[in-house]
This record gives structure tokens, C-alpha cells and sequence, in this order.
């Protein structure tokens, strides 16, 4: 192994750390390190002359690892990555010791402060010491996209990536393109016709030549990574030739078998050889052979054309992507588990979705909005809103488009029959965004009548069929009953059929609702936490037509940020499997194929688990909860990160808390804690690692081996703040049993603190960097140090069978 | 859509209620002898026939059970019916939508009752009929006639002295009895057969007289020991269809071999036409 040549570079940050830190002193310590063969104080390491110096040092001392003693590394590890490799070194061979906001920032007596910058820029030098050169993968793209789901936000999608050029295939389960869109009337609040307006946008997809649509097609497997999907889809047969069917529909007319259409949401039927509606796209027919009686008249009539087979097999096709979006949508909640709203039971309660079918002039009335029982006109008409939402007992999310389609439907059926009454039965009306509140007022104006109050129950009379809804006035504050001859219940919309068979194929979590994950909230609303994959419209929470036409731009434009390069780099600190430790090839075990939310880690029978570097994270979570230690990540290893330990406790440990900070939330707020110059006792060592999923058993237990005070390990708060999607709930699981039989052996729980902190909890840090030093001081260094020696032999045998002592 | 299932008044009702029309499936169990035509005729297998205690030691045909969620009334369980106990109605209308689209043929039933060569005052057919389709007007000498009930067993026209009613089966076929395995003391068949084609003889065993028996099959339902009872349907004469329907329809009725001799005919009858048609061409 070439000899280390290690160059620190310590910065005063003007007064910023030279204020708090005795930069000489540190200068002169460091000098004293083992390997360290150059040491310069710069007065601004990041400025410009700052930067030369190292390059310069580089050169000149022919150093082979560089650490910064200065700010955080998530303020300039970036900076000094690019300045090292400029002077021609590899960027993973440079450290950063954080010696600003985690000790200059956060200590005032410059005593104090010195002593602990020494111990920090100790532990990168520890760790500096075993860094290895990583190359960062490089992987090519295949620039062709795929769209799954063909609703209006897959429509966009596709369109806006085939418009600059990229070849797309959008994939819809069922027999036509349009989504719920084409289902609807009008449109809320412009009252522009539905399918006049998505149509035109239904046929341009299908006469791109860009697009390809693979319609009636399920999507079997995907395999792969960003930039290279392999995707394996199964063309459902439809008993007729798709280049041959002219889409005359005269077999439909010949047809003897109708089966409810549920399209038409089962209000009317089709027959077993038809297009579920008029303008479908493609304008291809289908034969559905469960209710086909194979009389063959279809075959007869479609004659010449010869556009019919009934032997005609699922079709298994793999195509290649580089992109993928999921535009899945969603269903619209059927509340038959909630009998309160009697839908199911009384034939006068119907939901939006059916009533907008009744509405709409092509549905199975002609546009009459008529009750079942009767056939008849309703003279009075109630919605009841947060049918299903706003609900904690069934989905506590708000819909966010019934408040609307309320109101649009109230206006449309006062429009055909001026003279109906129309209750809103509500708890809130939500009609925010552009044109929403006027179109509130228009309905009110027309005489729409909104009562605000939460409905009980709904109960039908038995002579008229008239229903009557129990609800409290909290206007009036008092019970009151409305009898109305229909009642239209605002339903809340669920994932859509089949999300969650799609959420295993992609590797992509959802929520608690069951809708899609997004990779950050905020940041990343469009992105999937798997890299390549992007979501539009309401499979990732519910939207209405403009947010998802803007989100399938949206992931259009993010799709091709991919999609316009020819490779795409990936970050090396990806975890590694030894093959030889591996215990799948023995015990078929499967814990870091369990624990991986991105599905990187696969194996073959009797083989070694293999992680695709091009589908890690990077979190560690695998490395942590790996049973045989067969794993270990590149540039967070088990020996980096030990070493580190062990630099940390060197000197006085039982007086020091040894921390594992996450990089994304408590690292960051443990920084902010610094930047806000939140004073806290000096006790904590950080050791920094990208999730605390890596945080593994073997860390703490060698930390209280080298007798620690306490252990700390901070992480994003639960249940989705981790950036690695459930990183954290691993940590939790894994470390409160950890505790538990630490405790159990006689260690005091408050001696492992796990703490969930996140970027903006600066604060809650320094409280609990306060709290934990009282608790040590309240132990004390004889009782700690007591302890201690009882779990040691304990903690021995374990880590020296491993072989890590 | 809703759909329902009721019993009332003697009959099963199942429906299916939507927007635009109401679709509705009615078994009258006084008609259904619980044979087994509509059940083996059902392309989606939405019937079935529900085993029955014995009512004073005498055998009780099945109970016909239609699955509402698997039944798409296109009637065709309602044409096959030889007892006319299935009505289907599509929006009101008593039509099935098979026959009306020409995807599924009627029974030929045939009964004529000459009316000229009746005697006056005899009721004999009448009496005859096991299933209520003649009833003689005596004092006008007319015999009315409701056709649909006709399953065309021929015990009107061998009552008649004057060979006055013209009947002929629609379905053909045979009807063996294995003395060997029908066991003694059972007459479950005699109990069920709608048409009285069984009997004992004079040793007590169950003898089937080939002459009334219309292959319905509902002693076959009731028969305890499998092999005892072989009922065989080799054609069912039928208004003229072509219809793949038809041919899957009459191939689990009777059997793959009558299917064939079926389609042979029908190919031979267009090769007739079609020279026919040539020579007509040629002569003109």
C-alpha cells in the first residue's frame, strides 16, 4: 500500500471558528498526527486563494488525502471535491472535519473549543486514513420513454416528451386511452364539454408518430435501472385484428349478449363485441369472452373485413426504456361499506361519477338526469360533500376536487331543469385556486341552496322512494332533515385498481393512503425514490384536470432530463456484497432484498446476492442489517466508520456521547443547532452516515465497548421524512432491541438515545445534547464506567467472533 | 345497476335493474321439472340444479338455481326449456335477445289438432296430456292448443281415436334402463318424469317406454346409482340458425357426434341450394 501523505487544511472562517478555536494551537497538534505531512491555516479555505493553496499542497507534498478542517460538508464538501480533483487527485480521497457549526458555533470557551476541534479533525483523519479512490458509474441511456396509464396526466406526459422528440410508449390497461376525463360532462369552472376539449388531445396521441400506444395491456415485469428499463408487457387479446377493424361498430349491432358497461359506471351495458365508449382511441373493438356465447354473427357480418379471431392469444412484447412515468390515476370510492349513505341500497343514491354519466348527453340517459325508481325528473336534488374523506374512520385526505364537481354538477342539472332544488350538504366548501370561488358564487346566484353541516345518515321512504337525510345545521346548531328525490354523493377517489401490484413491479412505495410516494414532498414532487421513474396526475394524490395536466408536463420535462443525455453518472457510495460471506447461497436468506425500498439487491438460486450499483441509494441499510456482514458500503465502510469510533473515544471516553447523525435531517439540524449559536455541552463526537438505516448494532456496541458515555443516533422523524423512504423505521427497530438487551444486561436506557430530529430542529438538538449531559452528570463517570465493564465481555465475545476486535 | 334475486308466488325471480332497462329472468316452478336442458345449455354455467329431499317417500325433482351475477339474459337457457318455465324480459319486452338476433334457434314444436276429425264430447287428450297443453272446448268440439307447453311426447295423438292431433318430438333420442344397476325398490325416476315414460313392470323393475319419452333427462338428475340410467339426445329439430351459439349449444346437449351430423346436413343442404341455384342460373 503506498504510503499515506495526508495535507489538513484548517480555516479560521474569518472570526468564525478562529473567534472560538485556537487555530495555531490546532495547527500545531495536528502536525503532530500520525501520516499528517502537511498542515496550512487558510483564513477562508473556500475562497479562491484558499482553494489554491490546497491545490498547490497537492502538488507540492505530493499529498495523496486532504482534509478540511472548516464549515459542514453539506456547506462545501461539494466545492473542495471538485478543487482536489482539479489538482488531480480522486474527490472521494478528501474529508471534511466540521469544526464551524458543530463546535465553533455551538461552544464559547475557546478552551473547550479547541480540545474538541482536535478530536474532530482526529476522526476525519481516521477515516482519511482509509478512504479508497470510487469512479463515479457511468451508465448509458436509452432515450426512449415509457408512459404507463393513459388518463389526461399520461396523455400530457406523453405528448410533451414525444414533441421534443422521444420516441414514447404509453401503456393503458383498459381498451381506450382518455381516463376519467372522458367520462365527465363539463369541466369545472369553464363548463367547457369534457371530451370535446380531451378528445382532440386522445386522437394527437394516437397519430404521433413518436407514440406508440399499447392499449388493453398489463404490465408484467420491469427490470433495470435508470436510463435502462427493460419492460416485459402483455398485450391482452381482444379477439380482433387491431389493423383490420375499421371501427364500423356494425358487429356490435348484431351482437345478441349486453353486459353492464362500467365505463358507464354500470349504469348502462355494451355488448360483448363493442368499444366501451363512442370515441374511444384506439377505435378498435373488443370481444369479452365471459359473456361472448360464440354465436359467431359478429364473424358473419364483419365478413370481408375480416377483422375478427377468435383465436387470438395474449401477446408477450419487451420493449426498452430509459424513463419511466406512472400515471395510473385513480378510482372513484364506492361507499357500500359505509351503509349510512344507503348507495347500493336505495335506488335514488347514486355517486359523481354516476350522476356526471347521467348528465352527460352521451351517457345511458341521453343526458336526463332521472331517478332509477322511476324514470322520472328529481324536483329536489341533495350532494352530500366528504362522502369517504375528510374522514378519519375511512380516508382522512380532503379529495380536493368533490367540492367542484359539486358545484358543476348543481349547475348542470339546474341548467337542463331550471326548476329543480339543490342542496349542498356540506362541512366545508374548499374552492380555492383560479376561478373556483366565482364559480361558487355563480351556483349560489342560480339558486343553489348549501347547507353547512356533517349528514348522519341517509333514509329512504318507502311510498315515494324520496330520500331523507338526518344532518346537524351547525349554522342553526340545530338537527334538521331535508327530503330530496336524488341524492348525489361527493365520493372520495382511492388508488386506482392494480397500484398496488404496480408499486411491487416498479419498486416504488406509496403512502398510507395508498397513493404514490414522491421522492421529497417539496422538492421532488414529481420524482419516484427510484431513479428514472416519475409520477403524473392523481396516482400520487388526488388532483384535478389542471394539476395533472401540469404534473404530466411536469414529469415530461423531468423524464428528459434524462432521457437528452447520453450517460448518466451515478454516486459511487453504493453498497457491496462479498459473495463469499453472503448467506443466501446457503440459508437463502433475503434480509438486504427485504430491508432495500429500490429493490438493488437481487440473487439467483444458490447464488451470493448481487446490489445493482445503478438502482442503490447509497442509505446502507442492507450494509447495517446484513447478518453475516457480507455487506459494506463504499465510502461509509464498517472499517471507516470504526476507525472513526475509535478516534472519537480515544481520550476520556465515559465523559463523551458518541452520535450517528443521518446526513439529510438531524445532521442538518445538529448544523443548524451551530448556525443558530444554540450553546450545548460539548460532549458529542459525530459520526456523519447517509441514513441511520446504516447505523449498524456493531457501531454501539464498539462504542461502548471503547467505553462511551452514551450513544447517540439521530435520524429523520418517522414515518416518511426519510429520505431513503423507511431507512429510519429499520434503525428503530433494530436499535430499540439492541437496547433492550443492553438494558436488560444493566445498562441505563438513557445511555442510547434515539432521536428523530430534522433539518429544521436546530433547538430540539441542543435541548437534547442538554438533557443527555444531565443524565450522564446524574449517572456518573464511576457509575457509567461500571457499567461498562459489565456488558464489556459481552460485547466482546460478540464483536470478536465477527472478527471486527 | 343492481341486481336481485327473489322468490315469490312460486317463482324465481332474478334481475338486473339498470338506467337504461331492466333485465329479468323468471323460473315458474309449477312449469320446471328440473330436467336438465337449460343447465348443460347455459354457456356461462349460471345454473344449477339444487338436490332435493324426498317429500313421502317419493323422489322431488331438482330446484333450479340461477346465479344472478353470472346470468346475462340472453335467453337461452329460456329457449331450450321443453316446458316453457324460463321467461326473460329486456326492458319490459318478453323476447330473448339470442333468438331475436338470430344467435340461437326455437324448438320446432309441432302440435296440430284437426279439429274437423274431432269427437265431439271426448276429452281423452286432454286427460292424456301430462302438461296441460290441450284443453277441449266439448260443447264447440275445438280443442285449444298452447303450444309453448308442448314438450311433444305423443300421448295426446295415442289417446285420440281418431287420430285427430298431429305431434312429433323435437328432441331424438334413447332412453336405456340397466337392469343390473337400477336397484330394486327405486322408482326416483318414475317420480320426476314429467311425461310418465316410466313404469315398472311386472317383476318391479323400471322399464322405459321409448315412445313417450322426450329426453328432458329429469329422471336422470334424481337417479342414485351413476350407469343405471343412460339417457342419449342425438338431434333436436329446431327453426333454421346458423349460429356458433347453436352449435356449442346443441354439442353439450346432445353430443359432438350429433353436432357433426348436424353440420353436414346443413353443409349438404347448401351444396343443394347452391346447385340449384346454378341450374336455375343455367336455364335462365
Amino acid at each position: 500500500m503506498e504510503e499515506l501523505r495526508i495535507g489538513v487544511f484548517i480555516c479560521y472562517c474569518g472570526a468564525n471558528i478562529g473567534g472560538t478555536v485556537n487555530v495555531p494551537e490546532l495547527t500545531e497538534f495536528v502536525k503532530t498526527q500520525p501520516d499528517v505531512v502537511c498542515v496550512m491555516e487558510n483564513r477562508y479555505t473556500c475562497a479562491d486563494p484558499g482553494q489554491n493553496e490546497i491545490k498547490k499542497a497537492i502538488a507540492e507534498h505530493r499529498l495523496n488525502r486532504v482534509v478540511v478542517a472548516a464549515c459542514s460538508p453539506k456547506m462545501h464538501e461539494p466545492t473542495f471535491r471538485v478543487c482536489v480533483q482539479e489538482a488531480g487527485l480522486n474527490p472521494f480521497l478528501f474529508e471534511m472535519a466540521n469544526i464551524r457549526e458543530m463546535c465553533s458555533w455551538c461552544h464559547k470557551d475557546k478552551a473547550i473549543g479547541t480540545e474538541k476541534a482536535k478530536e474532530i479533525i482526529q476522526i476525519s483523519l481516521a477515516k482519511a486514513r482509509l478512504l479508497a479512490p470510487l469512479t463515479r458509474f457511468k451508465v448509458p441511456v436509452t432515450n426512449r420513454a415509457m408512459v404507463v396509464g393513459g388518463g389526461i396526466a399520461g396523455i400530457y406526459a406523453a405528448l410533451d416528451m414525444a414533441n421534443m422528440g422521444y420516441k414514447v410508449y404509453l401503456v393503458e390497461k383498459d381498451e381506450s386511452i382518455g381516463g376519467h376525463m372522458a367520462q365527465l360532462d363539463k369541466t369545472f369552472p369553464t363548463l367547457d364539454c369534457s371530451i370535446c376539449i380531451e378528445g382532440p388531445k386522445m386522437v394527437e396521441a394516437a397519430r404521433n408518430p413518436n407514440i406508440e400506444v399499447i392499449s388493453f395491456a398489463d404490465i408484467i415485469n420491469v427490470d433495470g435501472f435508470i436510463g435502462n428499463f427493460k419492460v416485459r408487457i402483455r398485450k391482452n387479446p381482444r379477439y380482433v385484428i387491431a389493423k383490420n377493424c375499421t371501427g364500423c361498430g356494425e358487429c356490435a349491432d348484431v351482437c345478441p349478449v349486453e353486459y353492464p358497461n362500467k365505463w358507464e359506471m354500470n349504469l348502462g351495458t355494451r355488448r360483448a363485441i363493442s368499444v366501451p365508449f363512442a370515441q374511444a382511441v384506439p377505435l378498435i373493438f373488443s370481444i369479452d369472452k365471459e359473456h361472448c356465447i360464440d354465436c359467431y354473427k359478429c364473424v358473419e357480418v364483419c365478413g370481408g373485413r375480416n377483422a375478427i379471431d377468435f383465436e387470438q392469444q395474449p401477446e408477450e412484447i419487451e420493449i426498452e426504456v430509459g424513463t419511466i412515468t406512472v400515471a395510473t390515476g385513480f378510482d372513484e370510492y364506492k361507499p357500500t361499506d359505509q351503509p349510512q349513505w344507503g348507495y347500493g341500497r336505495y335506488a335514488n343514491v347514486v355517486t359523481g361519477l354516476e350522476a356526471e354519466r347521467l348528465i352527460n348527453a352521451a351517457g345511458p340517459t341521453g343526458g336526463e338526469v332521472v331517478r332509477a325508481s322511476d324514470g322520472k325528473h328529481p324536483k329536489s336534488v341533495a350532494f352530500i360533500q366528504c362522502v369517504g374523506s375528510r374522514d378519519v374512520k375511512k380516508h382522512e385526505y380532503c379529495t380536493g376536487f368533490c367540492c367542484m364537481y359539486a358545484i358543476k354538477e348543481a349547475i348542470l342539472i339546474k341548467e337542463h331543469e331550471p326548476d329543480t332544488e339543490i342542496y349542498i350538504l356540506y362541512m366545508d366548501m374548499r374552492t380555492n385556486f383560479k376561478g373556483f370561488e366565482e364559480f361558487f358564487r355563480r351556483a349560489r346566484e342560480l339558486g343553489v341552496t348549501f347547507i353547512r353541516g356533517k349528514p348522519q345518515r341517509v333514509v329512504e321512504d318507502k311510498n315515494t322512494n324520496n330520500l331523507i337525510i338526518e344532518l346537524e345545521d351547525t349554522v342553526l346548531g340545530e338537527n334538521i332533515e331535508v327530503e330530496a328525490e336524488m341524492v348525489i354523493l361527493s365520493t372520495s377517489g382511492v388508488p386506482s385498481a392494480g397500484t398496488d401490484e404496480l408499486s411491487r413491479i416498479l419498486h416504488v412505495t406509496r403512502d398510507t393512503t395508498g397513493f404514490f410516494l414522491e421522492s421529497h414532498p417539496k422538492l421532488k414532487p414529481i420524482d419516484a425514490p427510484v431513479d428514472g421513474i416519475f409520477y403524473a396526475g392523481a396516482c400520487q394524490g388526488l388532483k384535478d384536470i389542471p394539476y395533472s395536466v401540469s404534473q404530466g408536463s411536469g414529469a415530461a420535462g423531468r423524464a428528459a432530463t434524462i432521457l437528452s443525455k447520453d450517460i448518466v453518472e451515478i454516486e459511487p457510495i453504493v453498497a457491496k456484497v462479498n459473495p463469499d460471506k453472503c448467506l443466501h447461497k446457503k440459508a437463502n436468506c433475503t434480509v438486504c432484498q427485504k430491508v432495500c425500498p429500490y429493490g438493488a439487491p437481487s440473487a439467483a438460486d444458490k447464488e451470493a446476492a448481487v446490489i445493482n450499483p445503478a438502482m442503490c441509494h447509497g442509505c446502507g441499510t442492507c450494509v447495517a442489517d446484513c447478518p453475516a456482514d457480507a455487506i459494506d458500503q463504499m465510502h461509509f465502510s464498517d472499517a471507516q466508520i470504526f476507525a472513526q469510533i475509535r478516534a472519537a473515544l480515544a481520550d476520556r471516553p465515559e465523559e463523551k456521547i458518541m452520535g450517528f447523525l443521518c446526513n439529510w435531517c438531524c445532521y442538518s439540524g445538529a448544523d443548524l443547532a451551530g448556525t443558530s449559536r444554540f450553546e450545548y455541552p460539548p460532549r458529542i463526537r459525530v459520526v456523519r452516515t447517509m441514513c441511520a438505516g446504516r447505523v449498524d448494532k456493531d457501531f454501539v456496541m464498539e462504542a461502548l465497548r471503547l467505553g462511551a458515555g452514551a450513544v447517540f443516533v439521530g435520524a429523520c422523524h418517522l414515518p416518511t421524512d426519510c429520505h431513503y423512504i423507511e431507512g429510519n423505521v429499520w434503525m428503530k427497530e433494530r436499535m430499540e432491541a439492541l437496547q433492550r438487551s443492553l438494558v436488560s444486561q444493566g445498562m441505563s436506557p438513557e445511555r442510547l438515545r434515539i432521536a428523530y430530529v430534522s433539518a429544521a430542529e436546530g433547538l430540539i438538538f441542543a435541548n437534547i445534547m442538554k438533557e443527555m449531559d444531565r443524565q450522564l452528570a446524574a449517572l456518573g463517570a464511576e457509575k457509567i464506567q461500571a457499567e461498562n465493564e459489565a456488558l464489556r465481555p459481552g460485547i466482546e465475545k460478540i464483536l470478536g467472533k465477527k472478527g471486527l476486535i | 345497476m343492481k341486481r336481485y334475486k327473489k322468490e315469490e308466488n312460486g317463482k324465481l325471480e332474478i334481475g338486473q335493474v339498470m338506467y337504461t332497462k331492466t333485465f329479468t329472468l323468471t323460473v315458474d316452478r309449477a312449469l320446471c321439472k328440473g330436467c336438465q336442458l337449460c343447465r348443460l345449455a347455459c354457456p356461462h354455467h349460471a345454473i344449477r340444479l339444487i338436490p332435493q329431499e324426498d317429500v313421502d317417500g317419493k323422489a322431488v325433482a331438482p330446484l333450479l338455481d340461477v346465479d344472478e351475477n353470472t346470468c346475462d339474459f340472453h335467453g337461452i337457457c329460456a329457449v331450450v326449456c321443453p316446458f316453457s318455465a324460463i321467461t326473460i324480459t329486456v326492458g319490459g319486452l318478453n323476447e330473448s335477445p339470442a333468438v331475436a338476433k338470430g344467435a340461437f334457434p326455437e324448438l320446432a314444436r309441432d302440435i296440430a289438432v284437426c279439429n274437423e276429425s274431432c269427437v265431439p264430447g271426448c276429452t281423452k287428450c286432454e286427460e292424456a296430456c301430462p302438461l296441460g297443453v290441450l284443453s277441449v272446448n266439448t260443447e264447440a268440439g275445438e280443442v285449444a292448443v298452447k303450444k309453448e307447453l308442448c314438450a311433444g311426447c305423443p300421448a295426446c295423438w295415442m289417446a285420440c281415436p281418431e287420430d285427430a292431433v298431429e305431434v312429433s318430438k323435437f328432441i331424438e333420442g334413447t332412453i336405456q334402463i340397466n337392469d343390473e344397476l337400477c336397484p330394486a325398490d327405486c322408482k326416483r325416476c318414475l317420480d320426476v318424469c314429467p311425461v310418465n315414460a316410466l313404469a315398472l313392470d311386472e317383476n318391479g323393475k323400471v322399464l322405459a317406454k321409448e315412445l313417450l319419452c322426450i329426453y328432458c333427462g329429469a329422471c336422470k338428475e334424481v337417479c342414485p346409482v351413476s350407469g343405471a340410467l343412460k339417457v342419449t339426445r342425438s338431434a333436436i329439430r329446431h327453426t333454421p340458425v346458423n349460429s356458433g351459439a347453436w352449435h356449442k349449444g346443441l354439442e353439450r346437449l346432445t353430443s359432438k357426434a350429433a353436432l357433426q351430423r348436424e353440420l353436414a346436413a346443413g353443409n349438404a343442404a347448401r351444396a343443394r341450394t347452391a346447385v340449384q341455384n346454378l341450374e336455375t342460373e343455367v336455364n335462365a
